[in-house]
């Protein structure tokens, strides 16, 4: 059956690796830039998914996934810089059009900080879902505690939306061929989700008799397929991590959260 | 009895993958008519909200944007939060037996907007300082260029001026499907009509 992901399968260091290494390693790196206000952390880190969106042979696929962020970007600068209520110093001015417009510091300042996060976050969890098999990915979280149920239910989506998108275009030829047109008019929708529900409510019944046929819900304890033994290098990268979180922890609380304000920032010309 | 007790375990739990299934085909159905503002990727979350009640139904809104996430990317994955709070509040009305009588379905349909474009504001503004490269940003920049209000005021009024349109056709589609739905289904869906 096919899967609906992000997961490309190649051979490589990244892909081999076991998922729960790098679950681990995404949320720590994640978590990292969250805790400083400074958004030199979040960048550095987003930097280094360069790399590894390199050695996993996936930068074209991984910087596609990024240009979705442009105006999101854009946008969060724009906001930020011209509209924040709560700065209070001018960075310094932009003469577009003939007019004046202040760039305010707090509002860049932060403006920078989010989008060295979303870049952060956004980077690390793409590299894991480009190099992870969604089995392995749900594999490792159920390790970590995830009940079997939700992780079943992710999985069984991933191969429904794709078998739904069949149904989905079987219907809307049918339909066209009786004459329906859905061009600007929701209402035309109606017709096409009709059929499709009802094709999936049908889902449901067969679904949930094999699911009972199975023994869903029991309580023994399962193996799956996907299960793959912690080798001692995967145990050390773990132990390395936790170390880093916790180091980074201490390093906060000991330094503070690294904010620059307006007087001691070397940027900008006072 | 409850309705919890009176459908299976596995039934509930495919009829989640379904609608989990549902809000994405809806949401690429929607793409087909081009409307701005107009998402419709809450419509499985209503169906299951309708037949299951709230719990079911915020797992499915939560578990759909993760779903999402997986397939085009992790930056919709927040957003689970709000298609969960509409799965809640719909599925806890529905389970007060609100959508059996159409004045208190257009109440329903009135909070729902609320909550989704409340919930929504607080992420866009707290975790993507008030962008979402939707087109309602040029909404929400018109209404600070000429307002004075804070990103957070703007980015609700923005949201609940074009949330309507969404919700209703939304509610429509769900409505509209339980009532063509064949009989023996409509056995299965309690909270709807007894």
């Amino acid at each position: 059956m096919p899967w609906l992901s992000m997961w490309i399968p190649k051979d490589t260091i990244i892909h081999r690796a076991n998922s729960k290494v790098k679950v681990v390693w995404v949320v720590v790196l994640s978590l990292i830039p969250i805790l400083f206000y400074n958004p030199i952390f979040g960048f550095s880190i987003f930097l280094l998914t360069i790399p590894v969106a390199i050695i996993s042979r996936s930068l074209k696929t991984y910087l596609k996934r990024l240009l979705i962020l442009t105006p999101t970007i854009i946008i969060i600068l724009i906001f930020q810089s011209f509209f924040a209520r709560y700065a209070i110093h001018v960075a310094f001015t932009l003469n577009i059009l003939g007019y004046s417009i202040p760039v305010l510091y707090e509002g860049l300042y932060k403006a920078l900080w989010l989008i060295s996060i979303i870049l952060a976050v956004t980077g690390w969890f793409s590299i894991l879902f480009i190099t992870t098999h969604p089995g392995d990915l749900f594999y490792a979280l159920r390790s970590f505690g995830l009940p079997y149920t939700v992780s079943f239910i992710v999985l069984s989506s991933l191969q429904m939306i794709p078998m739904m998108e069949r149904a989905m275009n079987l219907v809307l030829d049918s339909q066209k061929s009786r004459g329906l047109e859905i061009g600007k008019n929701p209402l035309k929708l109606i017709p096409v989700m009709i059929p499709i529900t009802v094709v999936a409510l049908e889902r449901i019944d067969k679904m949930s008799w094999s699911l009972e046929g199975r023994a869903f819900g029991s309580s023994v304890k399962r193996t799956s397929i996907r299960e793959k033994e912690l080798t001692l290098l995967d145990k050390t990268l773990i132990i390395l991590a936790s170390i880093v979180f916790l180091a980074v922890i201490v390093f906060r609380l000991y330094f503070g959260d690294f904010y620059v304000p307006y007087e001691q920032c070397i940027f900008i010309q006072k | 009895m409850s309705l919890e007790m009176r459908v299976s375990r596995s039934y509930a739990v495919s009829f989640v993958v379904v609608g989990i299934a549902l809000n994405v085909i809806a949401g690429s159905l929607a793409t087909l008519t081009g409307i701005p503002g107009l998402y419709l990727d809450l419509s499985g979350t209503l169906l299951t909200a309708l037949i299951l009640g709230p719990w079911w139904a915020a797992t499915t809104g939560l578990l759909t944007n993760i779903v999402n996430g997986i397939i085009w990317g992790p930056v919709g994955i927040p957003f689970g939060i709000v298609n969960m709070a509409f799965g809640l509040v719909t599925g806890y009305f529905a389970q007060k037996g609100w959508t059996r009588s159409w004045i208190k379905t257009a109440i329903l349909f009135v909070i729902a907007c609320f909550v989704v474009s409340g919930t929504a504001s607080i992420i866009v503004t707290f975790l993507f300082g008030g962008a979402t490269g939707a087109p309602q940003d040029i909404v929400v920049f018109a209404l600070l260029s000429s307002t004075g209000w804070d990103i957070l005021t703007s980015v609700f009024i923005a949201d609940i001026a074009t949330k309507p349109l969404d919700m209703f056709f939304e509610f429509l589609i769900a409505f509209s499907v339980l009532q063509a739905l064949p009989g023996e289904f409509k056995q299965r869906t309690p909270f709807y009509k007894k």
